[in-house]
């Protein structure tokens, strides 16, 4: 077997080289290998933030075009708002039966009682929103109840008629007794409908 | 015959080359840290442009963020909105027009034809997977003349097809045609007809999830 005889200065090297090697892997091991990772997270970060910024910016761009549509929006529901009645001291009826009988009046239409029918809740619907009922009893003709029908709903555009019930008159082919109801779509809850209604529409922003 | 016999140990043998092995490690030993050190410098470049980078993009969104908020804040009011106004409107649409409604039922009745009772009942309600309102129209008459049972079918003819029925009426049924039982009104039929109406949405269906894949 072959003795390996160094010299003295051959074995300073190869101890230089090792010792350089382990301080080359202790450097890679401390600094660089951090140094790498941390480069790839900033680059990933940076990538995935430039991302939110470009969605950001674009957001951001149709600012003005979501501002005016919501503007037209509002506008929109403030003006079919002015159809939805709002209780006096909690009363509904009042004033529908009112407006009822100035509609019929003209019409000749003999309404005999106008009473409360029922608040509706729709299941499934909006939350927002009831619609109040009335049922109206009286006498009239045909023509004349279409006729009331369609002023009571090119008045109201959120008015509806739910229910109509016509029985003829013994002897008097032109007179029906008649029933009807008529429903309002209303706020559930007038105190909580949204506060846009309440500005006015300039100050809509 | 040519035999040649190396004296020389491995320790004792000399290289040829001009470049002696001491000049390539002293060599190596400014080379090798040199490339290492620029590699290093390269790298740690690198890292201060990625951090330069990060903390850029990192500015730029905190100085975004505010408006961005803003109009993320916008959208969402524009979509309740938008959500109430096509409700208002759903309810708007889809409500009967009772001055056509009851217009078209007169111009539909024959002279002949005496109707004891009309009753026409809606009601909201869901319809699959959306709510809408219904409706059943219940006619009952009586019919006299030569030819009674031609006047009822005239009548369910028109409900059925003459404006604006077809686009109201689901489905339209004689549910009872028969003499009548007063015994003075030997030769007048006395009939039932009941009309479904087509149901009226207050909102679209709801779309089904696969849908909105």
């Amino acid at each position: 077997m072959p003795t390996l005889s160094l010299t003295k200065k051959q074995i300073q090297l190869l101890a230089g080289g090792v010792g350089g090697a382990i301080a080359f892997l202790v450097i890679i091991q401390l600094s660089v290998a951090p140094m790498v990772k941390t480069m790839k997270d900033n680059r990933a970060s940076s990538r995935a933030l430039r991302e939110e910024l470009d969605k950001a910016r674009k957001v951001v761009g149709r600012g003005v075009e979501i501002q005016r549509n919501l503007t037209q929006t509002r506008a929109d529901i403030r003006a079919f708002a002015t159809n939805m009645p709002l209780p006096v001291l909690g009363n509904y009826l009042l004033a529908r039966e009112q407006q009822i009988r100035a509609v019929c009046a003209p019409l000749n239409i003999s309404v005999e009682n106008v009473q409360e029918f029922d608040v509706l809740k729709v299941a499934g619907w909006n939350e927002l929103f009831k619609v109040y009922r009335v049922r109206v009893v009286g006498r009239a003709g045909v023509n004349e109840l279409a006729r009331c029908f369609h002023v009571l709903q090119m008045r109201n555009p959120l008015l509806s008629i739910s229910a109509i019930n016509i029985v003829p008159l013994e002897g008097i082919p032109n007179i029906h007794n008649f029933s009807f109801v008529v429903g309002w779509l209303i706020w559930a809850d007038p105190d909580q409908r949204p506060s846009f209604l309440e500005e006015s529409p300039s100050k809509a922003p | 015959m040519n035999l040649q016999v190396d004296f020389l140990l491995d320790s004792e043998r000399r290289s040829g080359s001009s470049v002696s092995p001491k000049f390539v490690i002293r060599l190596a030993a400014i080379i090798v840290p040199a490339v290492l050190l620029g590699l290093f410098m390269i790298l740690s470049t690198a890292y201060q442009v990625s951090k330069h980078d990060r903390n850029t993009v990192e500015q730029e969104k905190r100085q975004i963020d505010p408006e961005y908020r803003k109009v993320i804040n916008l959208e969402k009011e524009l979509k309740e909105a938008q959500s109430l106004a096509a409700a208002i409107q759903g309810w708007k649409d889809s409500r009967l027009d009772a001055y056509r409604f009851l217009r078209g039922l007169q111009r539909a009745v024959p002279l002949s034809v005496q109707l004891t009772q009309g009753v026409l009942n809606e009601k909201v309600e869901a319809v699959e997977s959306a709510v809408g309102r219904t409706a059943m129209l219940q006619l009952k008459g009586r019919v006299g003349g030569a030819s009674p049972e031609a006047d009822v079918r005239r009548l369910y003819e028109a409900l059925k097809s003459e404006p604006p029925f077809p686009d109201l009426m689901e489905q339209v049924e004689v549910k009872r045609f028969a003499a009548s039982e007063a015994r003075d009104e030997q030769d007048i039929r006395v009939f039932d007809i009941e009309c479904k109406l087509k149901p009226r949405l207050l909102m679209a269906p709801a779309r089904p999830a696969s849908a909105t894949k």
